[in-house]
């Protein structure tokens, strides 16, 4: 579903962000990202989903080139950013119709997705409201809802869990396992050892742009936490 | 006051470190020498506008004694209309403050952060006045004979404590009409709009204003008793008091200037210090009823970009005179007689008679250029900011984008085109309906396409508040002229040669294809160039 090869990132002054990142993700796997701060986490997330041009390496969804095909992998997959900033002069409903409206949803596809998972966020009675009035959870949630509405193959989330509430944050982790179940594929950056341990199937871990580790997650923490192996390979990779 | 200066540096550097930080991108070089450049013609401007002011009163002084005085009244009326823009443009830019939450975690004191964000302000605002009103100071004690070395000093120094004043009553003024536009739009759901269409009410009061005034100094010129000119000078007065306080100093003008001033600032301040932070809670609603439609993309962006525009007055303000200009100058086309409106051209000896034989075209041209200055699209792509993620990530082509932002200007200047070249065939003769719409219509086309591309040159996405993309960005700056640079070349090329060549309808069907190759040129343009530096930011 995804495929990452050999992506490296500079940027102008010649830090080198992102070095020779290889990485497969498959129809149904459920990845968490896990690195320091400044690891190159979002950069890569980034080049994915199309916000940063791809100088070296090449990133594919489904088969298809993200650089030259760009449009094409775009509808395949949804993203959400850690921060969604949004258009503050909408309300969240005009926003997740804008949506629809880009990945051409008929009305009746929209109405039953958009009920359904407001509902389930418990954000419903606020899609008449204006953005500018959401809290950072609330933008969060019409985020999600918007990646979800129209049924994406792959997801990638940034950070998919900051800012949100106990019981949104449980729902975020259902639909994600259903998502998965259901064949679809997602790769998440994440600080929450214990949500990655506990939720995904692979892991990748990522030091100074350079992946340190990946694969599933019972072979690369065998008999330790999921912490521990973190720390001993970020350590050990110095 | 220690803690207020160390955030004032902070801003300064803040701004400062904006502009370093593109030092060595040679294409920012260039738009900051045209930058400067176009900053010294607008001082050189007002300078030459002040040395014809006076020079014509001095000559009527030789037979009207005391009739010089009257080029310091020319002096603060500039003052006065350069004031009252500043405080519109103030009070459109609804400030986000997203350092004071930050601020007020530390040990600083309300009126130390308020202090400190409104002598921001004056600053800026001061630069402004020191640019516009100071030369016409300088211009009046040079020109203006029999003053002594030291009446020359005072009125000079009269002139600076105007200049450092001012900008406090701008302040004061633009914080009071927040106040009152917030109050009423807090009643409202949708905020934004309202206050957007309140900023416009006080944007026609000003032009009202400035006509007024206009009227005031054309009728001064035109009369012979200097008396009745000085009286009709002295109806209005805010005027009278700055004309007085710079003439003779007395201490009554003195102690209405500080109330004029000083006053109106300290209580402004002290209103900003109350509402810091005080949170105006939107109006929300319990969805009643969820209306689903599907739309095309271009339709559903296009509705985006139209709610976004007038959510922001500033942006409005910055974009919309063109077409009030444009309105303004049809009506009075049909009103007036046309001789009076371009009569103008027949005092630049080098123009020949065509324009004024054949007035049609110079019509089509004037009425162009005001139509290529309401352009939205020189901002718009640096107005998606932080949003612009929304564009990059889903499967939205650089024409669709493009598309909706052109058709956003469009819908702001096609209707007053379109309307007004069929009412003003009523005068000109349908004959000329082809002329009076196609030409206008095809540079509000080409300005708003080149307006894309310009964005596209300089993007600004790292801002805080619209105001530093719409009034402070390269891309807002050189946008706004590059239709009418693109219009006036042929126009000059015409009006210099070509007249002997060809009629004035020759001209007006080359010119629209003109027009029309430049826009084909553009699009060209956008959809290689643009598309790569589109996917590049």
């Amino acid at each position: 579903m995804l495929s990452i090869k050999n992506f490296t990132k500079t940027y102008p002054g010649g830090k080198v962000a992102v070095k020779d990142l290889s990485l497969d993700v498959n129809k149904g796997d459920l990845v968490a990202f896990i690195g320091h701060n400044g690891a190159g986490k979002t950069t890569t997330i980034k080049a994915i989903v199309g916000i940063m041009p791809i100088e070296e390496g090449d990133i594919l969804i489904d088969g298809l080139s993200v650089k030259s095909n760009s449009l094409e992998c775009k509808r395949m997959i949804a993203y959400v950013p850690d921060n969604p900033d949004l258009y503050e002069s909408l309300t969240g409903l005009q926003y997740l119709n804008l949506i629809c409206d880009i990945y051409k949803i008929s009305k009746e596809k929209r109405e039953e997705k958009i009920v359904t998972l407001s509902t389930q966020f418990g954000i419903y009675d606020d899609l008449n409201n204006f953005i500018s009035a959401y809290s950072h959870g609330m933008k969060q949630k019409i985020a999600l809802i918007a990646a979800l509405a129209h049924d994406p193959k792959l997801l990638i989330l940034d950070e998919p869990f900051v800012g949100l509430d106990p019981l949104a944050a449980y729902t975020v982790k259902n639909i994600m396992r259903d998502f998965c179940d259901n064949g679809g594929a997602i790769f998440f950056s994440t600080h929450i050892l214990e949500v990655a341990e506990k939720l995904c199937n692979k892991i990748a871990i990522i030091k100074e742009g350079k992946l340190v580790i990946s694969g599933k997650i019972e072979e690369v923490i065998k008999n330790e936490s999921l912490e521990d192996v973190f720390l001993e390979l970020t350590e050990n990779a110095k | 006051m220690r803690n207020s200066f160390l955030l004032i540096k902070n801003y300064v550097m803040c701004f400062l470190g904006s502009l370093i930080k593109n030092k060595k991108n040679p294409k920012y070089i260039t738009a900051a020498i045209i930058f400067m450049s176009f900053s010294a013609i607008i001082v050189g401007a007002f300078t030459m506008t002040a040395v014809t002011s006076t020079t014509m009163f001095v000559q009527i002084a030789a037979n009207n004694p005391g009739a010089e005085r009257l080029a310091m009244y020319g002096n603060c009326s500039t003052a006065l209309m350069i004031m009252l823009l500043l405080t519109i443009m103030r009070s459109a830019y609804t400030s986000k403050n997203t350092d004071v939450v930050f601020l007020l975690s530390m040990p600083f004191k309300k009126s130390e952060i308020v202090f400190s964000k409104l002598f921001y302000n004056y600053i800026f605002d001061l630069l402004t006045v020191i640019g516009v009103l100071l030369p016409s100071y300088i211009v009046y004690i040079t020109l203006v004979p029999n003053l002594t070395s030291a009446m020359q000093a005072q009125i000079l120094l009269r002139g600076v404590l105007l200049v450092l004043l001012l900008p406090l009553l701008t302040n004061a003024l633009a914080i009071l009409i927040s106040y009152i536009i917030e109050k009423i739009a807090s009643l409202f759901r949708n905020k934004s709009l309202i206050r957007t269409l309140f900023i416009v009410v006080v944007c026609i009061a000003y032009i009202i204003c400035y006509f007024y005034l206009q009227m005031l100094i054309t009728g001064a010129s035109e009369g012979s008793n200097v008396d009745d000119i000085t009286n009709m000078f002295n109806a209005l007065w805010p005027m009278k008091i700055l004309a007085l306080f710079s003439l003779d100093g007395d201490l009554p003008s003195l102690l209405y200037i500080v109330l004029l001033t000083i006053v109106p600032f300290t209580g402004a301040a002290w209103l900003k210090t109350k509402l810091l932070f005080v949170d105006s809670n939107n109006v929300q609603v319990k969805s009643k009823k969820l209306k689903f439609k599907q739309h095309s993309a271009t339709y559903t962006l296009f509705v985006k970009e139209l709610k976004y525009y007038f959510s922001m007055p500033i942006y409005v303000l910055n974009t919309i005179l063109g077409a009030v200009m444009y309105v303004a100058l049809v009506v009075a086309l049909l009103v007036l007689d046309v001789d009076g409106i371009i009569g103008y051209f027949r005092t630049i000896p080098s123009l020949p008679s065509i324009i004024m034989d054949e007035p049609i075209f110079t019509i089509v041209v004037l009425l162009s250029m005001c139509i290529t200055l309401c352009v939205t699209t020189n901002t718009s792509i640096s107005l998606e900011g932080k949003n612009f993620w929304i564009l990059k990530v889903n499967p939205i082509s650089h024409r669709t984008v493009f598309t909706a932002k052109v058709l956003l200007n469009l819908a702001l200047t096609v209707i007053p085109v379109v309307l007004g070249g069929f009412v003003l065939s009523f005068k000109f003769g349908f004959i000329n309906l082809w002329v009076l719409i196609l030409i206008p219509l095809a540079s509000t086309i080409l300005s708003a396409i080149a307006g894309i591309y310009i964005n596209l040159l300089y993007p600004k996405f790292d801002w805080e508040s619209e105001d530093a993309v719409i009034k402070r960005s390269m891309s807002s700056f050189l946008g706004l002229f590059a239709g009418t640079v693109i219009i006036i070349i042929p126009v000059l090329m015409y009006w210099s040669t070509w007249y002997k060549l060809i009629d004035v309808y020759s001209m007006s069907a080359l010119f629209i294809g003109y027009l029309f190759i430049v826009i084909s040129l553009l699009l060209v343009l956008l959809d290689t160039r643009g598309k790569k530096m589109f996917e590049k930011l």
